[in-house]
């Protein structure tokens, strides 16, 4: 097996979820579980192919791709936090909405259906690391990938810094934790609880650019293929700690890439047991972190 | 379940149903759904000229504005009761007079009739929001939304058969519906309703295919049975670790949806059941005697949608009069108080599960024996999640979920043949049904009398100090 | 002059007038006593001061300039702070954190850690509040959490400090600390507001107190020049005789309830009880006496069965059911009352019916072979709003609508309906009003005296007194000492309370 192979395609098909990751881990701190996802994702994905072929620019689809997620990423909040929606079913809601509106519009606009491929419109370019690339084996792996590779890997710091370095981050717990506190202290519950799924859908749509954008310039109908859920997956996996979501987005990344391969190379273990693979680890990991917990109760 | 809390909540919806607030924009509300539905009407059937659809808007709104506002205020005046000890304004039922203690009890059948009324308006404010929004998105398009919605009903209505294949789509949704309600009535959040419906089907097909001398009856039994009872089984995999270990339920049920898809999938796809030759993804075809017999010659409406209706009754009975209901309404009510009643927790969250998944696997028995004759990977459309939609709407209770369900079986059976006679997308229902889900989850359940009596009883006598310790008074 | 002055305060919710034309006045760097007794309307009054409530008329005038306090963030800019019984602690955040949440120092976005660090650390030497400015708040005890509390005051620079019943959780020693604290901080010129409703506190560190009941102020006066007794008198307004014990019996009855060596642990997998072992008999009301969080929550759950034991035994008669269910130990003639009415006690949004079967449900003639029968259901919970007067029109109201008082009824027809062999009664007064609680006492007094064995846990020393037959203290998860009726007095219990196993001749 082609391990360098593996290793640069685990990279590359973690850099959705890493995002999407993120923006869970976002909305988790903040005391919000984040089902929109999936729906946020999607419509960036769209978005991005959208806005890209009508600008004539790969990168002002990406532009796009992100306000659009930020736009939708509030809308959510004004339902969630204002009008105080229901979280799980105002999030099943939007990305019911994200299903059948990209879909409608796919079909109003450019009057395709199933996938739509931009004529004109290119992927975004692939970016080699200076020095790095030189390297042998690891100037394979991590050069020469798209540049929203690197801003997923970059983002994984940045979010680590952004809530435990910065005066808004830790708000943004502090909220999360213990809203009253906040409150006395001065802080705007509502305020930060939208900054949150405000940023968190900024990085959806960052993510589900790279979907649309990254590998292919073209849109097919619900191409996020539940990454929203494994990230959101990833994120309750790694108890919404930056450092550990990024490394089980990692193994979620990895199946899929070893999946891939296998598939190819038609093996022992069939497909579907790879693809059940991550969710099956989601359930494993949540019970493992139940049991711990409740052996230290001392149940 | 889920209560409006907020201002916005009652400044913008609570007009529209003529609660508190101001009375003329009850009025000016009432007024515009009727001009709204009236003009509507007349563009609809008449095909008529601009002026007739203005003059048809316009006794619309006269109408709306005096019939239907002053019938809702006479309910709502109803409510507006006086305290018989001090004659001030009170709380519309129950409790205790905030002025002067006097002690209040049952709603009387006016005040019953009322609530009613009020259930029924704010289903119907529900759906007719997420149509006028709809609308509103057909029309931006460029679309006329009257005759898409025309012709979307028409083909979910319009002929004998049409109707019957309305009552075909919405047989598995009224099964996930009622399977999905169970558990969330008792706060349970199972979204896996889903998966048991693949592994009862699977468990069907398998019966359907394997025994194929069995007589029909016994077949159709035995493959009811296996569905239901590995239906069953699969939802009591995350009750048990809810129950047992605490682990969240939200995310295993739904984790569990996707390893049911691709267990089954590879079941038919290159498993045990896989059959060269067959197009990809089928199972072997069920013996004719254990298809179920069609109830209509041209539609595939056929006998689960019996058995659909009789679960609805079944799970009535079981939520009203068993002790199981009374348990599991006392868990989705107060957990804690059912764990210090005695009331086992762990059993119950298991026992209703099981039911859960019961009805889902009588779902997918339903669609491989009545409709597809065979297990096709991935066959569901989303039934599991129309049912978690049907059980939101309807408020878990079982007839709103069959009225919910065959209002659904109308959008989508007449969706699937929109597309030939208008260029409207098929994926306007998604839409529908987002908006559907979305104006329930921001509450469209616009209490007015619960947000009254809440109110009212924000401070009990005595008890607004609670928080502070209980210590009489000691001299040292 | 006054530095705080609350001119004539009204505040009433619907039904209830919380405050009725009270008048404070708090003098520069004194610390005021604030006492009454529950529902007397401290805590509303506070809470206006802060900015929680707005209240219906009257002024607020500080250093003489009124002023008004929409919220607490304009408390806090008025350098009115308070302290509350629930500590407002965000867990997972350290303590300097915490102190400075909402005013943190900065360098550009991010936190300047090290002067947030200094300026804490400079502040809790200054008054003596030892915390480390770096532990995360999650693995400081409840008197650390206070010192937290009260740091975040001084680093916000709060002049009024209100501090809401903050000895309640406290041991003697940490409460002799917290005093030293405020009388550092008085010293500085600050000024204090103390709820309380501890006679040995106003006595100790207070300057004035004032007192209110049922929302009006009944008078001020200055701590010296009074006893505690006319202080008492004041709150309660009545001859505090009239609490009079009843006389006990003699426990010749046969050991109902008993417990032996009993080990578990709390939520966070600390040892809650430790060797916990007594005897209750029939026919006798055995008071349990202890400051609260020393393990009677966790012994109340592991005596119904919805904690596990480590170690040890709980045996109904002669019968061991330390492995038993809720349900079978219900079964074998067990009843609670228990301690959060509302939450663990009833129901609030099912109907009264639901909640008076709600342990007898599956049992015939309520139900046979698992099909309710509402008939039954019906007649039983109308026989018990009869037979214990709840004031009711019918037994199909919500619970959650009941008074306080009428929804203690409720759990008490429900677990009294059937003669228990053993009661365990945990708080079963708090938040009542005099008459309802008159009404609880009776009710433990009759069922004792028809031969049921009561455990009867509270934080009320005056209502343990006036019920009780014999007395065992809980210390720390221990069981400290042992009280016949005869010999306890309020002074033995409260050494016993304060963890002293020895008792002075």
């Amino acid at each position: 097996m082609d391990w360098i192979n593996l290793a640069a395609a685990t990279l590359r098909i973690s850099a959705p979820l890493l995002l999407a990751g993120m923006a869970g881990l976002l909305s988790y701190q903040v005391g919000l579980i984040n089902i929109a996802l999936e729906g946020l994702m999607l419509a960036g994905a769209f978005a991005g192919v959208a806005i890209g072929y009508e600008l004539g620019s790969t990168w002002l689809g990406v532009g796009g791709a992100v306000i659009v997620g930020a736009v939708l990423g509030a809308a959510f909040a004004f339902a969630v936090v204002t009008m105080r929606a229901n979280l799980i079913v105002a999030g099943l809601a939007m990305n019911t909405f994200a299903v059948g509106g990209t879909a409608y519009l796919m079909k109003i606009i450019y009057d395709q259906s199933g996938t739509f491929t931009p004529e004109g419109l290119s992927k975004l370019p692939l970016l080699d690391i200076p020095l790095v690339e030189k390297i042998p084996v690891l100037g394979e792996v991590v050069s020469g990938h798209s540049p929203l590779v690197y801003i997923s890997w970059v983002m994984v710091p940045v979010t680590s810094v952004f809530l435990y370095r910065t005066v808004v981050g830790g708000h943004i717990r502090a909220v999360g934790e213990f809203p009253n506190a906040a409150e006395t202290a001065g802080i705007s519950v509502k305020g930060m609880q939208y900054l949150a799924l405000i940023l968190g859908g900024a990085l959806c749509g960052l993510g589900g650019a790279y979907l649309s954008l990254g590998n292919l310039a073209l849109f097919r109908e619900r191409m996020t293929n539940d990454r929203g859920f494994i990230a959101l997956a990833a994120v309750y996996f790694a108890a919404a700690r930056p450092k550990w979501t990024a490394v089980a987005c990692l193994v979620f990344g990895f199946f899929e890439a070893l999946q891939v391969r296998l598939q190819l190379r038609d093996t022992f273990l069939p497909n579907e047991f790879l693809n059940m693979m991550p969710y099956l680890m989601v359930v494993v990991a949540l019970v493992l972190i139940s049991v711990r917990k409740e052996w230290r109760k001392g149940w | 379940m889920f209560l409006p809390r907020t201002p916005l909540q009652y400044w913008v919806i609570c007009p529209i149903l003529g609660g508190p607030g101001q009375w003329w924009l009850g009025v000016i509300v009432w007024g515009v759904i009727g001009a709204v539905i009236t003009g509507g009407l007349f563009v609809a059937r008449n095909r008529s000229t601009a002026l007739g659809v203005v003059l048809g808007a316009a006794t619309g709104a006269v109408g709306g504005a005096l019939l239907l506002a002053p019938l809702w205020f006479f309910l709502v005046s109803l409510l507006d009761r006086r305290c018989a000890g001090c004659g001030e304004k009170v709380a519309p039922s129950g409790g205790s007079c905030t002025h002067c203690g006097h002690e209040f009890h049952e709603p009387s059948w006016a005040e019953s009739l009322a609530g009613a009324a009020h259930n029924i308006g704010r289903v119907i404010v529900t759906i007719e929001m997420a149509l006028i929004i709809g609308g509103l998105i057909l029309e931006l398009s460029g679309k006329n939304a009257v005759d898409t919605y025309r012709v979307l009903f028409e083909q979910g209505l319009g002929t004998e058969v049409k109707r019957a294949n309305a009552l075909l789509a919405a047989t598995p949704i009224i099964f996930t519906g009622l399977g999905t309600a169970l558990a969330f009535r008792m706060g349970v959040f199972n979204m896996g309703v889903e998966g048991s419906l693949y592994m009862g089907a699977l468990g069907a097909a398998w019966i359907g295919f394997t025994f194929v001398d069995w007589p029909g009856p016994v077949m159709i039994a035995a493959a009811f049975l296996l569905a239901m009872l590995i239906g069953g089984l699969w939802c009591l995999i995350p009750g048990y670790l809810k129950a047992r270990l605490r682990v969240d339920e939200v995310v295993t049920t739904i984790m569990l949806n996707y390893v049911a898809i691709e267990f089954t999938s590879y079941m038919v796809q290159s498993g045990p059941f896989f059959v060269p030759g067959k197009s990809n993804g089928m199972s072997e075809t069920i013996a004719p005697q254990a298809q179920l017999p069609r109830l209509l010659d041209r539609s595939q409406l056929n006998g689960s949608f019996i058995v659909a209706l009789v679960c609805v009754v079944v799970v009535i009975f079981i939520m009203r009069r068993l002790t199981l209901g009374y348990e599991l309404r006392m868990v989705g009510d107060n957990p804690l108080f059912a764990r210090w009643s005695g009331i086992p927790l762990g059993k119950t969250i298991l026992k209703v599960m099981f039911l859960s998944g019961v009805l889902g696997g009588m779902a997918g028995a339903g669609q491989v024996m009545g409709v597809h004759y065979n297990f096709t990977a991935r066959f569901s459309r989303g039934y599991g999640f129309d049912g978690m939609t049907m059980a939101l709407l309807g408020h878990n209770s079982p007839i709103g979920i069959l009225i919910g369900a065959l209002l659904f079986g109308v959008l989508r059976s007449g969706s699937t043949t929109v597309e030939m006679f208008t260029d409207v997308p098929i994926d306007l229902v998604d839409i529908l049904q987002a908006l559907i889900i979305f104006f329930v989850a921001i509450d469209l359940n616009v209490d007015f009398l619960r947000r009254r009596r809440t109110a009212s009883k924000a401070t009990p006598p005595q008890a607004h100090d609670g928080a502070e310790q209980n210590s009489a008074p000691v001299a040292a | 002059m006054a530095y705080l002055r609350m001119q004539g305060i009204t505040k009433s919710f619907p039904g209830v007038v919380a405050n009725h034309n009270v008048t404070l006045e708090v003098a520069q760097g004194e610390i005021h006593a604030l006492v009454g007794e529950n529902g007397a309307g401290k805590s509303t009054l506070m809470k206006i001061l802060y900015g929680m409530e707005k209240h219906d008329e009257g002024q607020i005038y500080l250093d003489e300039r009124p002023v008004s306090i929409p919220n607490p963030q304009a408390a806090i800019k008025l350098g009115i702070d308070m302290v509350h019984q629930h500590f407002q602690l965000v867990p997972s955040l350290t303590v300097a954190e915490n102190v400075a949440l909402g005013y943190e120092p900065r360098r550009g976005l991010f936190v300047d850690h090290s002067t947030m660090d200094k300026r804490v650390r400079a502040l809790s030497e200054r008054f003596g509040l030892a915390v480390d400015p770096q532990a995360v708040v999650r693995d400081l005890s409840v008197g650390e959490q206070q010192r937290v509390e009260i740091l975040k005051l001084l680093y916000r620079d709060a002049r009024l400090l209100i501090l809401d019943e903050p000895s309640a959780v406290l041991t003697p020693q940490e409460v002799d600390d917290l005093f030293n604290v405020l009388r550092r901080l008085v010293d500085e010129g600050r000024t204090a507001i103390f709820i309380t409703h501890k006679m040995r506190e106003v006595m100790t560190i207070c300057q004035r107190a004032t007192v209110l009941r049922r929302g009006e102020l009944v008078g001020t006066v200055t701590v010296a020049d009074t006893t505690p007794e006319i202080i008492a008198q004041m709150m309660v307004g009545r001859d505090l005789d009239t609490l009079r014990r009843t006389p006990a019996k003699t426990h010749s009855g046969a050991a109902c309830l008993s417990v032996r060596d009993l080990h578990a642990v709390d939520d966070r997998g600390l040892p809650a009880l430790r060797g916990v072992s007594f005897t209750v008999h029939a026919g006798e009301i055995v008071g349990l006496a202890g400051v609260e969080g020393n393990g009677q929550s966790e012994l109340i759950e592991t005596l119904v069965g919805l904690r596990g034991i480590k170690q040890g035994t709980v045996g109904i008669e002669a019968k061991d059911v330390s492995h038993a269910s809720n349900r079978r130990r219900r079964e074998l003639g067990m009843a609670l009352i228990p301690e959060d009415r509302s939450h663990q006690g009833l129901s609030g949004e099912s109907s009264l019916t639901e909640n008076i079967v709600s342990t007898r449900y599956h049992l015939a003639p309520m139900s046979r072979g698992g099909v309710l029968s509402p008939g039954a259901m019906k007649r039983f919970a109308q026989d018990a709003i009869e037979q214990f007067d709840i004031r009711v029109r019918g037994p199909n109201v919500r619970v959650k609508t009941l008074s306080g008082g009428n929804a203690q009824k409720v759990v008490i027809a429900r677990e009294l309906a059937q003669q228990p062999k053993v009661l365990l009664a945990a708080q079963p007064t708090r938040g009542l009003d005099l008459g309802a609680t008159q009404y609880v006492h009776s009710e433990l007094l009759r069922l004792r005296d028809a031969g049921a064995a009561i455990l009867l846990i509270s934080a009320d020393l005056d209502e343990l007194l006036a019920v009780a037959d014999r007395f065992v203290v809980m210390f720390e998860g221990q069981i400290v000492g042992e009280l016949e009726a005869s010999d306890a007095t309020r002074e033995k219990l409260g050494i016993l309370m304060a963890g002293r196993t020895a008792i002075p001749a």
